[in-house]
């Protein structure tokens, strides 16, 4: 069986990833699935100490994040289609209006 | 299980998916029974929550809790709600960023904010943040024909999502590390030392982050500027209103009564947060040039304020926060009030330049910016006074000699930006005449009711204090 600790590195690797993905990507899709890595790091990390801790609980929790999930990626790219209508450009160095 | 005790949140979500409803198949008159049926649901909610008023329990097999502590933060939610709402009735067709789902919106933003402020299960704190958030960004774009609010609907978004990533890591190490979900539990774990590793102190950490971007504390405050500048400025109100105070509640009840604040890490990382807080807020609120951007860097400054009451700690912090931000968002919702009708048609935020000769073509609006204005800065004898002076003092009396030296320094520098407004309206000879604001009856409402309580408060304060400080008395 593969131990618990394998499951955590892989989870926070995954995680790491999302962050800098968000951090250095500058194209707003990029930074989307960026995010979407970072949700689904914890996914893994909730689902493999629920076996763990052999709590049904977190399962359900996982599943009610995936709906988060999903309606959070449904405004984030109504958004980016709105940006790219107003700009014709999806890069977050052209959101520069608003600054100081 | 009682659900009357669950029915502000019901009340909410069937009032918000009818107004949904009424916005795609309704036909008449839309544009002025909206605002009413919003403002009306608000209230309706708020008389449900006292109806309740004296029982506490938990409902949904520990999901949701009901409490003092929950009535006294959801009703300033409701509060502050219903004052942003009467000021969109007018401004945001006058803003043409009029769209009839707004209203919708605010009604689940403001479930969410509920929900946040009830939850007693880690997945409803994250439920919670995401159902008040989500609108949040949708209400941040609203003006779709204008860049300005687009790109602030985008950067809210991307660092709202990227914050609901840490928040969302941060509760499945707690997860790990406890076992529990349940903040009972978790409680119970970290105070016998059992949820005390490497696991569960990151989570922890990482959960403290997600939620110091929700309240903008220093540095995890670069949206909030663009979000609250580039939004119409009735959208800009109740973003100071509701989700500040929601995120400080969840912010307390995680803090105080589940993480003990006496853990070393967690005291000097609030410390750090509100010393940066107040200190960067308000150095770079001085060099400002729109009035709007200003108040959103100032609301960053009052953050860093309000953390004060999290480092004493305590069930007493309970109180402090609760008042302080009874004090301050009432002064923000009536000083972006004043500003959206200053506006009137402009598409950039209001200059202090545009300020220039107010004080004669609206002496009234003026004045009561002015008012708003002394009352953020601290000066008596309005409510910002009191509630910094209230904060300050438990503060010394609880040996944050060196946190309050700061504060106090920190405020007397704040009085520089928050008078320059009232100054130019008053005092500056504009370049071209000043046109009269548009003025509908929610802003005069609004305005009306924000003035009187914020010197009703400033003047006697014993009776509000009381009711902050029974908030404390949660289920347990």
């Amino acid at each position: 069986m593969i131990p618990l600790s394998h499951y955590l590195l892989v989870s926070a690797v995954l995680f790491g990833l999302g962050t800098v993905g968000v951090l250095i990507s500058r194209n707003l899709i990029t930074i989307l699935m960026s995010v979407e890595l970072m949700l689904n790091a914890a996914n893994l990390a909730l689902i493999s100490f629920a076996r763990w801790h052999a709590d049904p609980g977190a399962h359900v929790f996982v599943f009610i994040i995936f709906v988060v999930a999903a309606a959070e990626a449904a405004v984030g790219l109504s958004l980016v289609i709105a940006i790219f209508r107003r700009k014709n450009t999806v890069d977050v160095d052209e959101l520069n209006i608003l600054k100081g | 299980m009682n659900l009357t005790m669950f029915s502000p949140q019901l009340l909410l979500a069937l009032g918000g998916t009818l107004l949904l409803l009424y916005e795609a198949f309704g036909r008449e008159n839309k544009r002025t029974l909206q605002p009413v049926c919003t403002i009306l649901v608000l209230l309706a909610a708020g008389v449900l929550l006292w109806l309740s008023d004296g029982q506490v329990g938990l409902l949904f097999s520990g999901m949701v809790i009901f409490d003092r502590f929950f009535i006294f933060f959801a009703t300033l939610v409701l509060l502050g709600s219903v004052l942003a709402v009467a000021v969109a009735a007018g401004s945001l067709a006058e803003q043409r960023a009029y769209h009839g789902e707004f209203y919708a919106l605010v009604l689940f933003s403001v479930l969410g904010m509920l929900l946040l402020i009830s939850a007693a299960n880690l997945v409803i704190v994250f439920l919670g943040m995401e159902i008040m958030s989500i609108p949040l960004y949708i209400m941040a774009a609203l003006r779709r024909s204008s860049s300005r609010s687009v790109e602030a609907g985008a950067k809210y978004f991307l660092m709202g999502a990227f914050a609901s990533g840490f928040l969302l890591y941060g509760i499945a190490l707690v997860y790990g590390a406890t076992g529990s979900l349940r903040l009972e539990e978790i409680a119970a774990a970290w105070a016998d030392g059992a949820g005390l590793s490497f696991v569960g102190i990151s989570g922890m950490l990482l959960i403290l982050i997600g939620l110091a971007f929700k309240i903008a504390a220093v540095p995890f405050h670069m949206w909030e500027p663009d979000a609250y500048e580039g939004a119409p400025t009735a959208v800009t109100a109740f973003f100071a209103a509701g989700p500040k105070v929601a995120a400080f509640a969840v912010l307390l009840r995680l803090i105080i009564w589940t993480f003990s604040i006496s853990d070393p890490i967690i005291w000097r990382f609030v410390w750090m947060l509100a010393v940066l807080s107040m200190t960067v807020g308000n150095f770079l609120a001085i060099t400002q040039s729109s009035v709007k951007r200003m108040l959103a860097y100032s609301g960053i400054a009052h953050a860093g304020y309000a953390l004060i009451g999290l480092v004493i700690g305590g069930q007493a912090a309970v109180g402090l926060i609760g008042f302080y931000l009874l004090g301050y968002f009432i002064a923000a919702v009536g000083a972006f009030a004043v500003i959206s009708a200053l506006e009137g048609k402009q598409e950039e935020s209001l200059s202090f330049d545009n300020c220039a000769g107010q004080g004669k073509t609206n002496p009234a609006l003026a004045l009561a910016l002015a008012l708003f204005m002394v009352s953020l800065a601290g000066i008596p004898p309005v409510a910002g006074f009191v509630a910094k002076f209230y904060i300050f003092e438990q503060a010394i009396q609880h040996g944050f000699i060196w946190l309050v030296i700061i504060a106090a320094v920190n405020s007397i520098v704040s009085v520089y930006y928050y008078l320059r407004a009232p100054v130019y309206c008053f005092m500056k000879i504009p370049e071209s005449e000043t046109p009269p604001a548009p003025v509908s009856l929610g802003l005069i409402f609004t305005l009306v009711f924000a003035a009187v309580a914020l010197v009703v408060i400033g003047v006697c304060p014993e009776l509000f204090i009381k009711l902050a400080d029974s908030s404390a008395m949660w289920f347990l």
